[in-house]
């Protein structure tokens, strides 16, 4: 697998591409596939710092949370999302400016020596800070649970991956990876139980 | 067996039990109570890793539990703080069968009190962040119910939690692996700046403390207080043991100033705030804050005595906020707002004389469990720091007239009768309560051994 570090400019890429993409696209269905080109990609840059094992809890638990929330978000009968038929979010000139800056900002960030005391890569660094900076925008700019949810767990998974040169221990990539799947869980809660909420507030008059 | 695992596989018991009574909401809670307050005793009082007999068995538990290469130890210093977690949940869980809270309480709570347990035992004790991050998920449970469907509250507790979480955990690598001392003064600002970010949002702080009226407002206020009392006590907690271990935080001036400032701003805009308060449950979400003003004015007054009078009041307020709560679920069945509470009192006499002597309580006020804490806090202060003295003063004076306008507007002259009476089993809790406040406001000793021991287990920050 040592070959897959010859070619780390590709996960950052696919990054910059998916980060965009959740930013810039309204909260759907079709997010979760782009949540989990965001993971692998995370998993692909962390195998950097972390033992096989250690990227395959992390990949495995990645898309274990894309299938817990395109699940959750279907099984709600009249889901909210789905008469949703736009997919840009509103907005998009300033979402696309604030984004624009985000990079940047995140780019200049892993360029100056704010990790110098630990050994981190480059592409790992920029990657990261890209991820935190997104999931910021999605933070900052979200009313939706859908984006609040993704966002957390981008800036999560922007954290551990520069955490996991820090500490590439297994018990905190598990600890890590429950933290993932609690996010993803209250999540579906939070958002099944307000779907039951706004369908039984428009049943009764 | 070790003790770590003995305190997980009965909490999981006990919730267990407690999913299976949840249609029994009485049998539920004190199935929880029971369950926190029994693992409390075993926490406190059974020796670890020596062997005793019990009958004719001889029996030893181990302190330590290594899962993953971690270690979870049930050490000396932290057996009096998860004591103190589990006696509090055994303190609050009985009467949440009376208050309007989803029947899954009992036993989340439970999970809840073993995760924030979990916080304490984990070596290194960095990662504890993690363990309060996944407790303030367990609390979004709760908060967020089929009763209490709105969510915004609790979504920005947990985007808050996730924030402290990473800021927690890089300071703690940073102080590990970078070695920072005082010759760092750079790398030093930049971690005292991600630690007070840290601690501020685990304190809820302000700013940082924007989800507590929201949750207030979205949910039972017995439950949001069981919530605040538990995850504020693992950050408290945890803050102790940062200073107790890198001695470069202890010895920085800097940091307890900042903690005192900031309990200063606190209590002086929680003041202000509560007295312009026209919900009532807004009212209480910043008596909260004037409580936690307080003890971190006496934090940052950086002395040990002060630091025992924090862990008192620490201790003191899960009383207090307990009872306040409890008086204030009733009072919300009648309206929210005060305006519209005028001879709510008369109906519900032991519902608003428990909300009114915990609000007293939390004021300071003579005679209640409040008191002994604040006037040694106020004496401790007077000497060394004049505005946190002005500070603790202004709190106990501005709680106190409010308590009076409140009683004023509780027990005015109504004219109607179509307010709801509260029965008896309640009555008996508020009751209880009540006294309890008065008792430990006469002999404000009786919190004194738990002080101690939790003193004796900080050894480098109580000397």
């Amino acid at each position: 697998m040592a070959w897959l570090n010859n070619y780390l400019f590709l996960p950052v890429i696919i990054l910059f591409i998916t980060g965009s993409t959740l930013a810039l696209m309204r909260p759907q269905l079709r997010s979760m596939l782009v949540l989990a080109a965001q993971y692998i990609a995370v998993s692909w840059l962390a195998s950097t710092s972390l033992p096989a094992a250690g990227v395959a809890a992390k990949l495995v638990t990645g898309l274990l949370v894309c299938v817990i929330l395109y699940l959750g978000i279907r099984q709600i009968g009249d889901d909210p999302l789905q008469g949703d038929d736009q997919l840009l979010s509103a907005n998009l000139p300033f979402r696309i400016i604030a984004l624009l800056l985000v990079t940047v900002a995140s780019v200049s960030v892993a360029r100056s020596n704010l990790f110098a005391q630990f050994d981190i890569r480059m592409e790992a660094s920029v990657g990261a800070l890209f991820l935190v900076a997104s999931s910021l925008l999605n933070l900052g700019l979200g009313a939706d649970l859908l984006r609040i949810g993704i966002g957390l767990l981008t800036l999560v998974s922007g954290a551990e991956l520069i955490y996991g040169f820090i500490e590439p221990a297994l018990a905190l990539i598990a600890l890590l990876a429950m933290v993932h799947l609690g996010i993803v869980l209250v999540f579906s809660y939070i958002i099944s139980i307000q779907t039951r909420y706004s369908m039984s507030e428009n049943r009764d008059p | 067996m070790s003790a770590g695992q003995i305190i997980f596989l009965f909490t999981i018991i006990y919730s267990l039990l407690c999913l299976v009574l949840r249609h029994q909401r009485m049998a539920s809670a004190f199935a929880a109570a029971i369950g926190a307050g029994s693992i409390a005793v075993f926490v406190l009082l059974v020796s670890f890793d020596e062997a005793f007999l019990l009958g004719e068995i001889s029996i030893k538990f181990a302190s330590e539990w290594i899962i993953l290469g971690r270690m979870f130890s049930l050490s000396e210093n932290v057996r009096p703080l998860i004591g103190f977690l589990y006696l509090s949940g055994a303190f609050l869980l009985p009467a949440a069968w009376l208050v309007n809270v989803n029947r899954f309480f009992p036993s989340v709570a439970l999970l809840i009190l073993a995760i924030v347990a979990a916080s304490l035992m984990v070596d290194p004790f960095v990662f504890a962040a993690v363990f309060i991050e996944l407790a303030a998920m367990g609390a979004v449970f709760v908060l967020a119910t089929q009763q209490h469907p709105r969510s915004t509250g609790a979504t920005r507790m947990l985007i808050l939690y996730t924030f402290a979480m990473v800021s927690i955990l890089f300071t703690g690598s940073l102080l590990d692996v970078a070695g920072i001392t005082s010759a760092t003064p750079v790398l030093a600002m930049r971690v005292t700046f991600m630690l007070g970010f840290g601690f501020a949002i685990l304190m809820t702080v302000p700013p940082f403390h924007l989800w507590l009226p929201k949750s207030v407002e979205e949910s039972d206020p017995y439950i949001l207080v069981f919530i605040l009392v538990i995850l504020q006590s693992a950050g408290f907690f945890f803050l102790l043991r940062f200073l107790d271990n890198y001695v470069w935080l202890r010895e920085q001036t800097l940091i307890y100033d900042g903690i005192r400032i900031a309990g200063i701003i606190t209590t002086i805009l929680a003041v202000l705030l509560s007295a312009s308060q026209r919900d009532i449950k807004k009212l209480m979400a910043y008596a909260l804050l004037v409580d936690l003003g307080v003890i971190l004015i006496a934090i940052g007054s950086g002395t040990e005595d002060a630091l025992r009078l924090a862990l008192s009041l620490n201790a003191v307020r899960v009383i207090t906020l307990g009872v306040l709560a409890l008086g204030l679920s009733y009072l919300c069945n009648s309206a929210w707002l005060v305006s519209q509470m005028r001879g709510v009192g008369y109906k519900m006499p032991f519902a608003a004389a428990a909300f009114l002597i915990g609000l007293l309580s939390v004021a300071g006020t003579p005679l209640t469990a409040g008191f002994p804490v604040r006037w040694s806090l106020l004496t401790e202060v007077l000497h060394t720091d004049k505005l946190a003295a002005g500070t603790v003063l202004f709190s106990m004076v501005g709680l106190g007239m409010l308590v009076i306008r409140l009683a004023a507007i509780l027990f005015g002259r109504r004219n109607d009768d179509d307010i709801i009476a509260v029965s008896k089993e309640p009555r008996i809790f508020l009751l209880g309560g009540i006294l309890l406040l008065l008792l430990l406001g006469l002999f404000p000793q009786l919190v004194f051994p738990w002080v101690e021991d939790v003193a004796s287990g900080l050894a480098n920050l109580f000397l």
